[in-house]
């Protein structure tokens, strides 16, 4: 059920007895703007720590305790051209304690007091907060280098999006742009962020829906200035291969690729794509993880996957650094075979029961609904679970082809072992 | 079979114990999409040394093998069974443990049909020289990619520092040079000693009808020729109780960005299995977050004085014969970090005594948490530890949870938290030159 709490603020309920757990998801997006990313995220990691009625992490561990161990975070994410910053919290449906305590009430409150009431002095987020949280900041950032496999893949975004640096850089922001964001600043901005961003809502739980609603209608949210963002960035084809190579001391050398591949979520070639992806390298299946992976012993993982708000493919293995160029042969003959029709009807079946069963697998995750009426809020393209699996069984092995004809490399990223 | 009704969490396991003694458990779940299945051996990477069924001597195996198994067993002569799960629509994996190692499969349809591919792919092994060989290569990347892990590397460290003259210390996945020596006969050897169904358990959970998926079960076992069980002799190191083996303090370099470190505390007195095993584990667990959880005074001062920051963790592994906790973290300052967690851990009764009120909070916070894993099909079957904790599930906890004392707690404490048990293991980055 979907309520409309102000222009461009949605509160979305979805009941369901499946779950012994009730999810509270407020979702803040707006556009991607470069000199905003780092900001969001150091807001994120603020109202995660404090807020006027829990000063600080251990009142607010308390509170999160003495509601039988609710679980509450804070997190920022891209998707396409928007910028995400997300609070959620789950709590234990209380017909499965002994307790009469109100539980999603609690929640719902928690969370509006988190945003509405962050610890602030003067105008400006608290002085001592703040400073710590600009270090904490900085460190999680530059710890995330030390994950080859994190770092290898944020490299290839970079060259995949040159001269584009809002989608260059990671969601989560750069070491760089703290030094110039003051607590005074950030407060702000923050002001704006709760005026200004799209707001959605959602609830999912066995709940009461006029309860919830009457709940967040309280608030008071006020229009926002438009209630519609442009949902896909288009990734721009350089129509050639550029391969940037590093040296780092590692026994395991990491080869990331990216493809331009114009396809975008739930638009034209959507569905085959969907496959085209599983057959090449989204599955065990896959004609990487079998060719690669088990037959030629070239990779310990090799895989691919689709960001369809902004029409890229990426391919990530992690490989034996001599092995470079038979990696780079190899991974192109299976997207040659796959534009050949060289992959068998029974293989075609299986793929699909393989995605088949992935989506109806997520429909027993709680969070799979709140992120499912977070993309369709956004995108506005819904459509029922029957005519996704219908969707999916009528691709044909042609359509999958016409999918791998569109797909062209054209970014690499190689880091190598063996030192500077 | 065994009905068991959960009635505050309206959920009912079924067990029983097969005619050739595998035990199977089902617990079914309203609602739910998808099903679960794990098929478990007790059999892990510290079982190097045993008699081999049919052998009367005990015999050293290279390090690693159970892994390699686990590995080899998905290759068939004519087939793989990853590709069988496939064409079922299934996902398919298995993980080795220290003490376990398990297949598991999870399918919202075809359950029948991946029930037997399951039984059948792990009942029946083929292990020729070629493939053995072809396997060393894939091991070999696995291993390079996780001696590449700064995070892998510290667990293992202070593992070594632990247990220096156990099989603990060696990588679930052995070392490039012990998988060189593995043949397809120490394979066979090994599965024939363990892979026995009363050595084995099956954990199946979500969308299922007991009935039904017992004499599927039945049906697919009765087929199948099992000899006599031999119980099982294995050689592991007692544990050397007033901790004089335990290296102190150790420290490595690597090119991380901040320093990495922990510090570990072994358990020196055994632990009985059984519901002992499963309150004991809730025991320590309601220790560690009086000591240094979110809620503690401990975690706000250090928090606050920027000796630890969000990548601060604790865990408390507890196995079958063996148990330790760890504290780590990044840090600038390692032995900052180091001589807070020691100083808060040899000070515990400034942390625990007459903490009642904390305590009846915490307790509330770790039954809301198995609400939480009910939700989780993998959490469900995951928890579940025959070896370990006999035939309870997730939904026996909160009641041994409910009936903690602070006197239990203090009791776990003054045993387990001496000064003798504790050592350090550090990762320091490379200095640039």
């Amino acid at each position: 059920m979907q309520v409309q709490l102000a222009k461009g603020v949605q509160l979305t309920t979805v009941t369901s007895h499946q779950f012994k757990t009730n999810q509270i998801i407020v979702n803040f997006r707006a556009p991607l703007r470069r000199d905003e990313i780092t900001k969001r995220a150091l807001i994120t990691n603020l109202l995660e720590t404090s807020s006027a009625d829990y000063p600080d992490q251990r009142a607010l561990a308390h509170a999160l305790a003495n509601m039988y161990g609710a679980a509450f975070g804070a997190g920022v994410s891209r998707k396409g051209p928007t910028h995400s910053l997300q609070l959620a919290i789950t709590v234990p449906n209380e017909r499965y304690l002994d307790t009469d305590d109100a539980l999603t009430a609690s929640a719902i409150q928690f969370l509006q007091n988190i945003i509405y009431r962050p610890l602030v002095k003067d105008s400006q987020f608290d002085q001592a907060t703040f400073d710590r949280q600009v270090i904490n900041l900085k460190a999680s950032i530059e710890s995330v280098t030390d994950d080859k496999q994190y770092y290898a893949a944020q490299k290839l975004n970079e060259a995949l999006f040159d001269g584009m640096p809002a989608q260059q850089i990671p969601s989560y922001g750069v070491t760089t742009d703290l030094a110039s964001i003051n607590a005074r600043d950030l407060y702000a901005y923050y002001q704006r962020v709760l005026a200004r961003d799209q707001i959605d809502i959602i609830v999912v739980g066995d709940v009461d829906v006029d309860d919830v609603t009457a709940r967040w209608q309280a608030v008071g949210f006020t229009d926002r200035p438009t209630d519609q963002l442009a949902p896909f960035f288009k990734h721009q084809n350089l129509g050639r291969y550029v391969e940037i190579q590093e040296r780092q001391d590692l026994s395991q050398a990491k080869l990331n690729l990216g493809y331009d591949l114009p396809v975008f979520y739930r638009g034209e070639h959507y569905y085959a794509a969907l496959v085209f992806n599983e057959l090449f390298g989204g599955s065990p299946l896959s004609k990487l993880f079998m060719n690669v992976r088990e037959k030629a012993s070239l990779a310990y993982y090799a895989s691919s996957s689709l960001d369809t708000f902004r029409g890229v493919m990426k391919v990530q293995a992690g490989i034996d650094g001599h092995k470079h160029d038979q990696v780079l042969a190899i991974i192109d003959e299976q997207l040659t075979a796959i534009k050949h029709g060289d992959f068998t009807d029974d293989l075609m079946a299986q793929i699909k029961l393989g995605l088949i069963n992935d989506f109806e697998s997520s429909l027993d995750s709680q969070r799979t609904f709140a992120i499912q009426a977070l993309i369709d809020d956004l995108t506005k393209r819904t459509i029922t679970d029957d005519d996704w699996l219908q969707q999916i069984q009528a691709v044909t092995r042609e359509q999958v082809q016409a999918v791998a004809q569109l797909v062209t490399l054209n970014n690499g990223f190689f880091l190598n072992g063996g030192g500077q | 079979m065994d009905v068991k009704q959960y009635e505050q969490f309206n959920e009912t396991s079924y067990q029983t114990k097969l005619t050739n003694g595998l035990t199977v458990t089902m617990l079914p779940k309203a609602g739910y999409h998808k099903t679960y299945a794990v098929l478990t051996t007790n059999y892990g990477s510290i079982d190097n040394t045993f008699v081999p069924a049919g052998e009367t001597e005990l015999r050293r195996f290279p390090d690693g093998i159970a892994h390699f198994l686990e590995h080899k067993m998905f290759e068939k002569a004519d087939h793989d069974a990853f590709q069988t799960f496939g064409q079922y629509g299934a996902n398919a994996n298995a993980f080795t443990s220290f003490t376990r190692t398990s297949y598991l499969f999870s399918a919202t349809r075809n359950l029948r049909e991946n029930l037997e591919t399951l039984l059948d792919f792990v009942q029946d092994p083929y292990f020729s020289k070629q493939t053995v060989e072809k396997e060393k290569g894939i091991i070999g990347q696995e291993i390079e990619m996780y001696n590449d892990d700064p995070s892998w590397r510290l667990y293992f460290g202070m593992i070594g520092n632990l247990y220096p003259n156990h099989p603990l210390q060696y990588d679930i996945a052995g070392t490039t040079e012990s998988i060189a020596k593995i043949t397809a006969d120490d394979l066979y050897a090994a599965y024939r000693t363990f892979y026995h169904p009363e050595n084995m358990t099956l954990f199946v959970v979500g969308k299922l009808d007991p009935d039904e998926v017992l004499e599927w079960i039945n049906n697919n076992q009765a087929k199948k020729h099992f000899d006599a069980f031999q119980p099982i002799e294995r050689k592991l190191p007692a544990t050397i109780t007033d901790g004089h083996d335990i290296i102190p303090y150790r420290m490595i370099n690597m090119p991380v960005n901040r320093a990495k470190t922990v510090v570990g505390v072994k358990g020196l007195a055994p632990v009985e299995v059984g519901l002992s095993a499963l309150k004991y584990r809730a025991g320590v667990n309601v220790l560690l977050e009086l000591l240094f959880g979110d809620t503690s005074q401990n975690y706000l001062k250090l928090y606050d004085q920027g000796v630890i920051d969000d990548t601060f963790g604790y865990d408390f592994e507890l196995q079958n014969g063996f148990n330790f906790l760890t504290f780590s973290g990044e840090t600038n300052e390692p032995a900052q970090f180091d001589a807070a967690i020691i100083a808060g851990l040899e000070n515990w009764t400034q942390a625990v005594d007459g903490q009642e009120n904390l305590l009846a909070m915490i307790k509330k916070e770790m039954i809301g948490r198995v609400v939480f894993m009910a939700n989780s099909l993998e959490a469900v079957a995951n928890r579940y530890d025959q070896q370990l904790f006999g035939n309870r599930t997730l939904f026996d906890e909160p009641a041994i949870i409910a009936s903690l004392t602070l006197a239990d707690i203090q009791a776990i404490a003054r045993e387990l938290l001496t000064s003798q048990a504790i050592s350090e293991y550090q990762i320091q980055p490379v200095t640039k030159g």
